[in-house]
């Protein structure tokens, strides 16, 4: 990766570099075309210079014509010498001109020559000849001079032209190229993005939607990331604690679906749910319900024949049937004290006929044990207590948790077992009257009993035969 | 035009009369690839060579001869460039034009210097002082105006737009500037040598007498592309027949009027003679043809008028090696 944005920033250098070796070029070629531009300005003075300088000598000889005096005359041949200077400094600024600086010196000789002569002629009193002379040569000369200087310095206005021209030319390509390069800039600049985007964006994009799904539980699917460099090793860490998260969290769910299961073996499914939604303190006033109370009779005496095993072995075939008795009629089964066996109807969800479905669960309890007694071939004989009215139901503890009733109902169900008789099902007044006819009783009179005083009981014979 | 038996007697006497100035051995006139060439009737008698060339033609070689009318002088570098004239001689400013413009036409020499001038009427003494005012002459784009646009252009001045321009009509411009209807007029030959002549107005500008114009070819020899491509032996020897012609314009200016007249007959000989002699038509050895349309095309690029650049202009429009070959027959 180190490398990839090394790389990166170094075209991108390499770019500006050319970028501003273009510019300096631009710069470079404006800069030699300005001293070409003062090159020529110079020549085009120059050049200008001749011709004034053969118009003023026409203008000396013709004033000297006017007015000869050897003054004048001395000036006039004095300047026409100086007026080689002015040919030498053309020579020296337009060197390249040779064809018409050749010309241009051949006609400033003969221009020279002639004027001397005329100087002559007007020293020597000879003004007619000496006008003649000028009219003939020295002016078709200094006409010749100044057209040779005109093309001169046309053709360095034109090449002052042709320069200009060719540095906006030269700008507008200069334009192109400067804006070439930065469109070329920007689109490496883009194309760069592009890469690194698709390099270190782009993948760590995966990664972090691969860290949003497993944070949502989807462990199975993997994060793709052809890097070979750093993000590649993360998206393969990435993946690699995934598939241990996996593990994790499937390890994790079996364990929570058994203390789920565990749980409800000791809570009733509402009571869970309630616990699960972060209620702390549960305590339920049950307005109707029926409790159970079972004992086996005669257990301590069996359990001392048997040995310990055979006995939990026995117990567990018993109580297996009683919990699928339970679960069968939607009662719900409380505990279990040793040998005996504790069931509520009507907790902890309200149950219209709770009464009904306690007495069929007496009934279906009294048969099982004889069934497994005689599977073992020992008489197995319960007694059930039976009663119904209000309690309270709640979970109590901070750990092992135990769901429980209390309440006077729930002392006089215990009452109801103990002072029943084995293998009979003893019923309160209050429940007998809740089964009404569906059921066969048989009074078993006023029973005095501890605590609560004489009480009207009955037994549950059986289900009333229909019809 | 016709050619007429007294014309051709009147042609051949003037050959003779020019072929003394110049070298007798035309060896390329045998090899000529076409004997036609066609000319653009022009109605200044400035372009007198054009017309006693005619002869020398035939001397080259050439059996058809023939001028063409033109609408308007305006449009010359269109005829030449859409072929329906071979060779024409007209301003510089008007070649550089067309070759900005990128018509097929190649300027191959110049033949003489001059010719327009400007009258007026007091108190108007210069360029400036014509805004606003009534200038008569030929039609925008002909030779005379195209001048006068690029003076004023070379000082601001915007011709165009800044005086009112009349042209043709009746009485015709000239007569309106004798009458004093207008305030300047714009002469080229004869014109110039009537007012001259009449005494009517003063000159403010002459292409032929003040600089920096004096310097420069008025009138330049310009041919269609295809023609020079198809027939380079022919171009050259038109272009020596013209040049002939300009000598003897410049050395026989009574025997050329003459012959001017006679052919176009309403031209008066006077007229036509003191043309002949206002003209310098021997100076077409001094001058440099390229140094004038870079001249001009220096002045047109300055004015805005053209995109190209002098240099560009000439390389593209113009062509001297026949004019080279004729100095060097001359040994000029």
């Amino acid at each position: 990766m180190q490398t990839k944005l090394l790389l990166a920033f170094l075209a991108i250098v390499a770019l500006l570099i050319a970028l501003g070796a273009v510019g300096l070029g631009v710069l470079s070629d404006v800069n030699d075309r300005a001293t070409q531009l003062i090159k020529l300005e110079r020549k085009i003075a120059a050049y200008r210079q001749v011709q004034l300088d053969a118009t003023s000598q026409l203008y000396h000889v013709s004033a000297a014509l006017f007015a000869a005096n050897e003054q004048a005359l001395g000036n006039t041949l004095r300047q026409l010498n100086q007026f080689g200077y002015d040919l030498e400094r053309l020579q020296f600024v337009a060197g390249d001109e040779i064809e018409l600086l050749a010309r241009v010196r051949q006609d400033y000789e003969k221009f020279v020559a002639v004027v001397t002569r005329l100087i002559e002629l007007i020293r020597a009193g000879r003004a007619t000849e000496a006008h003649a002379m000028q009219v003939a040569e020295a002016q078709p000369l200094a006409d010749s001079l100044e057209r040779l200087t005109n093309q001169l310095v046309n053709k360095a206005e034109s090449d002052v032209v042709s320069g200009i021209d060719e540095s906006e030319e030269a700008y507008r390509t200069s334009r192109v190229v400067v804006i070439g390069f930065a469109v070329g800039a920007i689109a490496l600049a883009l194309l760069l993005g592009r890469t690194i985007s698709w390099s270190l964006v782009g993948p760590i994009g995966e990664i972090g939607a691969r860290l949003h799904r497993i944070a949502a539980g989807e462990f199975v699917q993997q994060v793709e990331v052809a890097n070979r460099d750093e993000l590649g090793e993360l998206a393969t860490n990435v993946n690699r604690t995934s598939e241990q998260l996996g593990r994790l969290y499937t390890d994790l769910n079996a364990e929570k679906e058994r203390s789920e299961a565990l749980l409800l073996n000791t809570l009733p499914q509402p009571i869970v749910d309630r616990l699960h939604r972060g209620e702390t303190v549960i305590a339920d006033r049950i307005e109707a319900a029926t409790i159970l109370f079972s004992d086996l009779v005669d257990f301590t005496a069996l359990a001392a024949r048997m040995p310990p095993e055979r006995m939990i072995e026995l117990l567990g075939q018993l109580f297996a049937r009683f919990d699928a008795l339970a679960a069968s009629l939607a009662l719900e089964k409380i505990k279990t004290i040793g040998d005996g066996y504790m069931v509520a109807g009507g907790v902890p969800n309200e149950m219209p006929d709770h009464a009904a479905a306690v007495a069929t669960m007496a009934l279906g309890m009294r048969e099982a044990a004889a069934g497994v007694g005689a599977q073992i071939g020992e008489p197995l004989r319960l007694r059930i207590g039976v009663h119904s009215g209000p309690l309270i139901a709640g979970v109590i503890g901070t750990h092992k948790f135990v769901y429980d009733v209390w309440g006077d109902t729930v002392n006089t169900a215990s009452r109801m077992e103990k002072y029943g008789e084995p293998g009979r099902i003893h019923l309160s007044a209050t429940t007998r009257s809740l089964l009404g006819d569906r059921f066969r009783f048989e009074a078993r009179g006023r029973v005095e009993v501890k605590g609560k005083g004489v009480m009207e009981t009955f037994f549950l014979e059986a289900h009333r035969a229909v019809g | 035009m016709a050619l007429t038996r007294r014309g051709l007697v009147g042609g051949l006497s003037l050959a003779s009369a020019g072929a003394l100035l110049w070298p007798l051995a035309l060896p390329a006139q045998s090899r000529l690839e076409t004997t036609s060439v066609r000319f653009n009737a022009e109605p200044s008698s400035c372009v007198a060579p054009q017309y006693v060339a005619e002869a020398l033609l035939r001397e080259e070689g050439f059996t058809d001869v023939h001028y063409t009318a033109l609408d308007s002088d305006a449009l010359v570098q269109q005829e030449i460039a859409q072929g329906k004239v071979d060779f024409a001689m007209d301003f510089p400013l008007k070649f550089v034009s067309a070759i900005d413009a990128g018509m097929p036409l190649t300027v191959l020499s110049g033949v003489h210097i001059g010719c327009f001038e400007l009258f007026a009427h007091e108190p108007i003494r210069n360029i400036r002082d014509l805004k606003g005012k009534r200038i008569g002459g030929d039609a925008l784009g002909a030779s005379a105006p195209t001048f006068l646009v690029s003076l004023g252009a070379a000082v601001g001045f915007d011709v165009v737009r800044g005086v009112h321009w009349v042209t043709g009509g009746t009485p015709p411009p000239l007569e309106l500037f004798a009458k004093g209807e207008l305030d300047a007029f714009l002469a080229h030959p004869p014109e110039v040598q009537q007012l001259r002549a009449r005494g009517i107005g003063h000159v403010i500008v002459s292409s032929t007498n003040d600089r920096p114009w004096s310097q420069y070819y008025c009138c330049l020899l310009g041919v269609n592309n295809a023609y020079l491509r198809k027939h380079p032996v022919a171009t050259k020897s038109v272009l020596r027949a013209l040049l002939r012609a300009a000598d003897m314009c410049a050395t026989d200016p009574a025997r050329v009027a003459k012959r001017v007249s006679e052919l176009r007959g309403a031209e008066n000989y006077e007229m036509a003679l003191a043309t002949l002699r206002d003209i310098p038509y021997g100076k077409w050895r001094d001058l440099s043809a390229e140094d004038t349309m870079r001249f001009y095309a220096l002045r047109l690029h300055e004015a805005g008028l053209i995109k190209s650049t002098p240099a560009k202009i000439i390389a593209r429009g113009t062509d001297w090696r026949f004019l080279n070959e004729v100095r060097q027959e001359l040994k000029l």
